[in-house]
């Protein structure tokens, strides 16, 4: 196999030669001295061909000679003399055969020579190459990889047992997913995989692979070239860990913005359940006791408390720190659940904000406390939009909707100003601000997680008056894609 | 605890103007458990649209509201002449908001939540405020319509005898005989109803009707 070097010779090969060398004997002994009427000598060919393997190009020129040499001389010893008769027509014809063969050997192993040279030289290109190239046969089987495995600390023999093996059982259904895609279209897949190193670890590759077919169209192998992608992948992560940490810090620097709003937000319930209460010992206290009254004060003190509870628990989830942890969401739900915390801050603009939900539930894959987070921001900004102009309307409308090509929309409409062409072009920017004591950090990073969710952020001027901040995001159909 | 009497028609009326509806029936709820009539409304706009019944009463101001905060609501029953005593509810205690509803004439200032003998307190002390005004106000168009039926003789009569000027000053100040001076205050307090000068004095007060300086 082209896995070991084929400039050495098979173990076999020398015993053929052996045997070609007595076989010569023999030949000699038998031209020699038995009275033939047969050519015995062009069974020289034999010898020739059985040495072949064995002999350069140069011992085939020799043993040719040899042989011719033999022949030569038995029939010298046999007839003394060169005349024209059938012994010599004989002797003739073999040398002829023996000639040609030799030529003949000495072809092929001028065009194997130059063959394996080539391959010598594909092997170079292939081991400088700075990738992890192998080839599979279509049972998966490992029949080519190059130097370069060896060098990053993959072991050999573990590549051509069970390669698959080494791929992270984690990584395994994408790619069998990928390939039977691949195998499908007949296009070439890449994947992101763990494999496992000789020394244990796992080491991120991204590889690539080509399936060559035959004029029928079968699979007669895959190359597959990989690269090492472990710094990069771990430039990618400590990125996204900084990514969170600042993601997490701006949440909680706005949340810290509205405390105020957010204590009134829970001073609502409280005060409800303080007067309830008051009410309820009142009414123990009149005779007859009203049960109907009691009963409904009572569970309007239960219902206060959970509503202060759920306001807390909100405030919590946006506050907590941790991993972005995406699930299948609906978009509707996750508007909804901002509206409450932002409508202190919105009675302190003098403002009221409009919720326009979709008619049908919006499903996305996305991180419920990030999305609250862009919409937060977007909505205080166009609260903040708004709160120089005196209008008839302050309301911000916050609307959700399907976009035409079945992208879930939010868009956050005011009444404000309007942008500016500097705003629209820079508004997004990092450290861009209009206000005095803004840090320019909010829709930055409101981007950036809409981007992370596949989805884009975008402003636009109204018709009439104010602006549009919206964001699309794909649609989530069940099975991630 | 005290009910207030229902025996007049129009026993008094607590309006509340609070957005979250929880509170509102909460406070409805509490006024109604020492028997006071209540109306809620869910924001400003929807107390200036709605009929107000001519009772006396007090106002319960959420200071936060959708649309017309508390602080302009204030600001636009002044300028309709709704005189209702307002006490204010503010979910955190805003000392200058607190002083702005206080100028314009608040009767007091709750922070949520609230003691309910405070509300009921607050609430009561409006109404008699209410109450005062409005026996004020009978009294006041009373006396008008008195002072509108005396002669222009008898109203500059009036005017300077109660300004502290003697029969005789108010006989030369005018170019008429005391007696007929005399005549003119007999007819006047006979109109007027007055039992004394002092009354009459009171009145004049009530009607703010005082002697142009020369």
């Amino acid at each position: 196999m082209v896995t070991q070097s084929s400039s050495e010779v098979p173990p076999g090969a020398w015993l053929l030669a052996a045997f070609a060398g007595l076989l010569a004997i023999a030949i000699f002994a038998v031209d020699t001295y038995t009275p033939t009427h047969i050519a015995v000598a062009v069974l020289y060919v034999l010898v020739i061909l059985l040495s072949a393997n064995v002999l350069s190009r140069g011992g085939t020129v020799y043993a040719s000679a040899g042989c011719a040499a033999l022949a030569v001389i038995s029939y010298l010893v046999q007839h003394g003399a060169l005349t024209p008769d059938a012994p010599f027509a004989r002797l003739a014809m073999s040398l002829a055969a023996i000639g040609i063969t030799g030529f003949l050997v000495f072809r092929n192993q001028t065009s194997q020579m130059s063959l394996r040279a080539a391959e010598r030289e594909l092997r170079a290109t292939l081991d400088t190459i700075p990738a992890l190239v192998m080839r599979t046969r279509p049972d998966g089987a490992v029949d080519f990889m190059n130097a370069r495995w060896k060098a990053q600390g993959f072991s050999e023999q573990a590549l051509t047992s069970d390669w698959l093996g080494l791929v992270h059982p984690d990584d395994l259904p994408a790619i069998s997913e990928k390939r039977a895609e691949s195998i499908a279209s007949g296009e070439a897949y890449e994947a992101e995989m763990r494999m496992q190193r000789a020394d244990g670890e796992y080491r991120w590759l991204l590889s690539r692979t080509v399936a060559v077919r035959d004029e029928r169209g079968r699979v007669v192998a895959r190359y597959v070239a990989a690269s090492d992608i472990e710094d990069r992948k771990r430039a990618e992560a400590a990125l996204h860990k900084t990514q969170a940490e600042l993601t997490h810090v701006t949440r909680v620097t706005t949340l810290g913005e509205f405390t105020a709003s957010i204590a009134h937000e829970v001073n609502q319930p409280l005060a409800a359940i303080v007067t309830n209460g008051e009410v309820g010992l009142r009414l123990l206290e009149i005779e007859p006791l009203d049960k109907e009254e009691l009963l409904e004060t009572t569970r309007e003190i239960i219902a206060n408390g959970r509503r202060a509870s759920e306001i807390i628990t909100r405030v919590r989830a946006l506050s907590k720190k941790g991993q972005t942890r995406k699930a299948a969401l609906d978009l509707n739900e996750v508007v909804e659940d901002v509206i409450p915390l932002l409508r202190g801050h919105a009675l302190e603009h003098r403002l009221s904000l409009r919720l326009e939900p979709a008619s049908a539930p919006q499903p996305i894959w996305g991180d419920r406390v990030e999305l609250q987070q862009v919409l937060i921001n977007l909505i205080v900004n166009g609260m903040e939009a708004m709160a120089p102009v005196r209008s008839e309307i302050r309301e911000v409308v916050i609307r959700s909707r399907q976009g035409e090509s079945g992208e879930a929309l939010v868009e956050v409409v005011d009444g404000g100003a309007g942008l500016g062409d500097e705003d629209t072009r820079q508004m997004f920017n990092a450290f861009f601000t209009t206000k005095p004591n803004g840090m320019g950090m909010g829709l930055a990073i409101c981007r950036s997680i809409i981007e992370r969710h596949g989805g884009r952020l975008w402003a636009t001027n109204n018709a009439g008056r104010g602006a549009t901040l919206q964001f699309a995001l794909p649609p989530y159909r069940g099975v991630h894609s | 605890m005290t009910k207030p009497s229902q025996a007049d028609g129009d026993g008094p009326i607590v309006f509340i103007v609070e957005d979250d509806q929880p509170l509102r029936d909460a406070l409805r709820r509490l006024f109604r458990t020492v028997g006071l009539r209540t109306e809620a409304f869910g924001s400003a706009a929807e107390l200036l649209e709605a009929r107000l019944p001519d009772a006396p009463g007090c106002l319960i101001l959420d200071v936060r509201l959708p649309g017309v905060s508390g602080l302009d609501l204030q600001g636009d029953l002044a300028r309709l002449d709704i005189r209702l005593p307002i006490i204010f509810m503010t979910g955190h205690g805003d000392i200058p908001m607190s002083v702005r509803a206080m100028k314009a004439g608040a009767v007091d200032f709750l922070a949520k939540p609230f003691r309910d003998q405070d509300m009921l307190d607050a609430a009561a002390a409006a109404i008699e405020k209410d109450r005062a005004r409005r026996r004020h106000d009978e009294q006041l168009v009373g006396l008008r319509t008195l002072f509108e039926s005396l002669t222009p003789r008898e109203r500059e009569v009036l005017t300077l005898v109660t300004a502290g000027l003697m029969n005789k000053q108010v006989a030369h100040e005018l170019g008429l005989s005391e007696i007929t001076v005399k005549i003119h205050r007999g007819s006047l307090m006979k109109k007027m109803d007055a039992k004394s000068l002092a009354d009459l004095v009171k009145m004049a007060e009530t009607l703010q009707i005082s002697r142009a300086k020369p």
